[in-house]
């Protein structure tokens, strides 16, 4: 069957039309938001608490949080002091709210999302470092969640300040 | 007669030069550019390489199986008062574009419009490797100072679908045909 040039004219301008209807990932628009914590102190000696983060609070985020595509990564940067005076290892867990309290709470109901953050004898920077994002991505997706650093050695003492969560999302154009 | 003579020598002149293009069916090729991100807050632009080869379907209709490996840098980001470099990245793609316009004409110039579907490796240091579909829509200008070889300047645009998103690129590019084969 011979095809003219009409036809294959109006068959890409179909296909074309079809394949833009349908993909707004076409024409996708990333976007990354730097989200500061305040500076809290965590110790075994102190009910734990963690940190609430409300992405939307944030004006790129509460402009776009009804076109989120997609989350592709979450860093934390921050500084770490030990007051124990010997090297820890700081772990970063994720929650649905701020609502746990003990070390044990937190390892048992809460996500793992970044391990072995080596803490030395006194003031330690975290460069900035990606976070365990798939079991979490939905969780992030609703803009909302509690944040909490423990150290896997216990006892522990420490500070953490001056620390930021950055996401680097997609959203519908 | 002066006249007729000359205005003869004017028409062949101007029939010699326009009759160098090729009638040739294959060509292949390899192109470089640049790579532009599209609306993406943590990329910049980099470079990028390609090849190519294109069979004539119809006098009006291509089709060019491609491979092209673009880079892109990363942007700075800014965190509190400190400012981190994010590495940059790349990506392999794999594809075929559909090309529209006076394939086999025997001008010494052709223009042309493309759109073509790819699949795509996603490479950036920190996060997985992600492989997503891509589609591209573009235009293409060819020049031909001899009947086998070509000089090509081409603009793409290029979407990749990763996960719920996507992210975008236009890859400007210029390059060198052979053609071969008879058409």
């Amino acid at each position: 069957m011979k095809i003219n040039k009409k036809s294959w004219t109006l068959l890409a301008v179909a296909i074309l039309a079809t394949l833009l209807l349908s993909g707004c990932w076409l024409i996708g628009i990333t976007l990354v938001l730097s989200y500061d914590i305040d500076d809290k102190d965590v110790s075994t000696s102190a009910p734990l608490n963690g940190w609430l983060v409300d992405l939307t609070t944030e004006q790129d985020w509460k402009d776009n949080q009804d076109k989120l595509d997609e989350i592709y990564i979450l860093y934390f940067y921050g500084w770490i002091k030990n007051y124990e005076g010997t090297p820890a290892t700081g772990r970063l867990y994720v929650y649905k709210d701020t609502s746990l309290h003990t070390v044990a709470d937190v390892e048992s109901l809460a996500t793992l999302v970044l391990d072995g953050i080596a803490i030395g004898a006194d003031t330690t920077e975290v460069p900035l470092i990606a976070m365990g994002l798939e079991p979490i991505r939905d969780l992030i997706m609703k803009g909302k969640f509690g944040l909490y650093a423990i150290a896997k050695e216990i006892p522990f003492d420490i500070k953490v300040f001056n620390a930021s969560v950055v996401v680097i999302f997609a959203v519908e154009p | 007669m002066k006249k007729i003579v000359g205005v003869s020598l004017m028409v062949l002149l101007f029939l010699s030069i326009s009759s160098v293009a090729s009638a040739r069916k294959f060509s292949i090729g390899a192109f470089g550019g640049l790579n532009l991100p599209i609306a993406q807050g943590d990329t910049k632009s980099g470079a990028l390489f390609g090849v190519k080869g294109r069979v004539n379907l119809l006098p009006f209709l291509a089709l060019e199986p491609n491979y092209v490996r673009a880079q892109f840098a990363g942007k700075d980001l800014e965190v509190g008062d400190r400012s981190f470099a994010r590495e940059g990245g790349n990506f392999n793609s794999f594809g075929a574009d559909l090309l529209f316009g006076t394939m086999s004409s025997l001008s010494k110039m052709k223009f042309y419009g493309l759109m073509g579907i790819n699949s795509n490796s996603y490479s950036r240091q920190g996060i997985e490797d992600k492989t997503g579909l891509g589609l591209t829509l573009g235009t293409g200008f060819e020049f031909f100072p001899t009947e086998i070889l070509s000089l090509e300047i081409r603009a793409r645009y290029h979407a990749i679908k990763l996960g719920d998103g996507g992210r975008s690129h236009v890859e400007i590019s210029g390059g060198l045909n052979y053609y071969f084969g008879k058409e």
